[in-house]
């Protein structure tokens, strides 16, 4: 092959790489550009620059012009929903994951697949559902209904990267550590459960993005009281339709983003320096 | 010397997987002290055994005694047997002096205790600068050091070993091999070394037990093993070994010779002393350094002598093997020792005479 035939060919797949990130990324872009709009209506292109949007975005969290509860206490439902299915599927999938690997039986794989259906089902189809459940049996409080609903969505998640994280983890050292007079609940604790720390810490954070940002199974369990932020920017939408709501959907990506670092550079700086679970 | 109690016993031990039978009706002791190796081919059974004594196999049937004291049921957490496996199995998460203080902070011990007994563990394996180290951050060798270290601060009051220098290069693991047997030695603590490499079994152990698909063919020292093997598969596994076949044509009971018809051409009287008669055909085992060249030249017709023809001349430094091709082509192996003046001066198609002594020929049922 010839060196411009070489060269032709780089440019082609750089070029190829970055229309499709441009494709992949054009919801988020869209909504940022928009978001610095002048005019007030939520449009593309958006006419002119201005922060004004981020100035009223200001207003809502002081006098909570929007919806009652307003923006901030959706906001820290969402923070708070997120961390309890992260709690609650870190501790459940780390014990199924174990589970699976520990006992061997007939219909192994096919168990293990089931764990990870709800990522595959349609998550209407898992809101009426549990709507239907829990309508059937009352007096389930609104807090529990959402953190049971997005636990379906977020258990996969950590039993498959603590499944992942087990499977490479090497039998021997859990024999090790018996064989040394640890039993079988100071092996895991000492030595299975340090060693998958990255996957459970990636689950982990799956988790919580998964359950911050869904919007489907949590329009089917929310309340007046409690609503979380994907469905309180939806219900603003069809009242108030103007920019200030591109303002907040850029800051909650960005929040995204800075949990994104903030794990990546925990578990990273945990493996650096074999910090112990 | 049978009044004393083992180390370790292990009774009819059987242990099947599925239709394999690894381990069949196994039975064996350790003595106080003693440096046991398990010598056998690939898939005989040997990490399998040593997997029960340790505890993470539970055999079908037979015990397992530990000084007395039947652990057969015992979990691996309660028995103070310390395996040091194949490729260490260091906790990558701990430091050194973590992994070695381990078993000492898994039973619980005091501070200061645990501290001085790691301490004097890597003094015995000569590592103590290296307590604050990553096992990532040593070399095989070193890392093997570690794992002795951490079972023996651990408590262990006898050691398995599986395939320990397998991981190594061959210079360091003749290093290893002697200073592991000194160490042994000088703690006195029993242990059992598992290997399919005859060498080693041989150089570091006290006792050696040859094993063959799941059972024990012969158990004895080195010595006894090497110069009397008990059937071919022992005389052939233990080193190289010359077969020749043949029709026995007679038995001198007073003399305890048999004499052999060989098909190869030639008599062969061999040493016979069994309480029955040798059967019909049979086959005798020779090693190749026991074998003699005494004259060049053709001749014969005598016992034990036969003539033949040098194929091939392979000079290794200390010895020179000869391949000496016999009347019908079969291959006989011919180890001659070098002399200061250089090395024997058969070479290639010469003719030669080889005397088989008959006190080293060891005669089997074909
Ligand atoms: N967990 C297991 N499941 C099924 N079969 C097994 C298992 N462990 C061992 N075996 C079988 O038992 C037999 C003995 O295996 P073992 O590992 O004890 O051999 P070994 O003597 O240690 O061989 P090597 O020198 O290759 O390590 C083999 O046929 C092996 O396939
Ligand atoms: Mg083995």
């Amino acid at each position: 092959m010839t060196s411009v035939g070489r060269r032709l060919g780089a440019i082609l797949l750089g070029s190829y790489l970055v229309l499709f990130f441009l494709y992949l990324e054009s919801p988020l872009l869209i909504i940022f550009l928009t978001s610095f709009s002048r005019g007030a209506s939520l449009t593309f292109p958006p006419d002119g620059f201005s922060l004004h949007w981020y100035a009223r975005l200001w207003d809502y969290v002081h006098d909570a012009a929007g919806l009652q509860p307003g923006l901030v206490a959706s906001a820290w439902t969402s923070v708070w929903l997120g961390a309890s299915a992260m709690a609650g599927s870190v501790v459940v999938g780390v014990l199924v994951a174990f589970g699976l690997r520990r006992y061997r039986f007939r219909g192994h794989a096919l168990v293990r697949q089931c764990f990870l259906l709800p990522i595959l089902f349609p998550q209407v189809v898992i809101g009426v559902g549990l709507l239907l459940w829990f309508s059937a049996i009352r007096g389930v409080p609104s807090w529990l209904r959402l953190v049971l609903g997005h636990l379906i969505l977020t258990l996969p998640y950590v039993i498959v990267t603590a499944g992942a994280s087990l499977d490479t983890l090497d039998e021997k050292l859990e024999e090790a550590a018996m064989n040394l007079g640890a039993n079988r609940l100071q092996t895991f604790w000492h030595i299975t459960l340090p060693s998958i720390r990255s996957g459970i810490v990636s689950g982990a954070l799956f988790a919580w993005l998964i359950s911050f940002a869904n919007f489907t199974v949590t329009f089917f369990l929310y309340s007046g009281e409690m609503r979380p932020l994907p469905v309180w920017i939806y219900e603003n939408l069809q009242r108030v339709i103007d920019p200030s709501l591109a303002a907040l959907s850029t800051l909650v990506v960005l929040l995204t983003l800075v949990v994104l670092l903030i794990m990546n550079r925990l578990v990273a700086l945990g493996r650096l320096v074999g910090l112990r679970g | 010397m049978n009044q004393r109690v083992p180390e370790l016993r292990l009774e009819h031990v059987t242990k099947r997987f599925g239709s394999t039978a690894a381990v069949q009706d196994v039975s064996f002791c350790l003595w106080p002290g003693e440096f046991l190796s398990l010598l056998g081919p690939s898939g005989c059974g040997k990490t399998t055994t040593l997997r029960m004594i340790a505890g993470f196999v539970v055999p079908d049937a037979g015990r397992i005694l530990c000084r007395g004291q039947d652990i057969t049921d015992e979990p691996p957490y309660r028995r103070d047997v310390g395996l040091v496996f194949q490729n260490y199995a260091l906790f990558p998460h701990m430091t050194v002096a973590e992994n070695v203080a381990f078993g000492l902070k898994m039973r619980g011990a005091a501070r200061s205790v645990t501290r001085d007994r790691v301490q004097w563990a890597l003094e015995l394996v000569r590592m103590p600068q290296y307590g604050t180290r990553r096992p990532h951050e040593l070399s095989g060798g070193q890392q093997q050091r570690v794992a002795v270290a951490r079972v023996l601060a651990a408590g262990a009051s006898l050691l398995l070993f599986d395939e320990p220098f397998s991981n190594l290069d061959a210079k360091l693991r003749k290093a290893m091999q002697v200073e592991l047997r000194e160490l042994q030695q000088r703690l006195g603590i029993a242990t059992i070394h598992v290997t399919h490499d005859q060498q080693e079994a041989m150089s570091m152990s006290d006792r050696l037990i040859v094993m063959n698909s799941g059972q024990i063919e012969q158990e004895g020292t080195p010595e006894e093993i090497y110069r009397h093997p008990r059937s071919a598969f022992v005389a052939e596994f233990m080193g190289e070994c010359n077969r020749l076949a043949g029709r026995v044509v007679g038995v001198d009971r007073a003399r305890g010779m048999a004499e052999l018809d060989l098909d190869a051409g030639g008599r062969l009287l061999a040493p016979w002393s069994g309480p029955e008669d040798p059967p019909e055909r049979a086959v005798a085992f020779l090693r190749p350094e026991h074998i003699t060249i005494v004259s060049s030249g053709a001749g014969g017709g005598q016992a034990n002598v036969l003539a033949g023809t040098v194929r091939r001349r392979v000079y290794l430094g200390p010895v020179t093997v000869l391949y000496v091709s016999l009347n019908d082509d079969t291959d006989v192996l011919v180890q001659c020792t070098n002399s200061l003046n250089g090395a024997s001066g058969y070479g290639p198609d010469a003719r030669v005479q080889l005397h088989l002594p008959p006190p080293s020929v060891r005669l089997m049922p074909l």
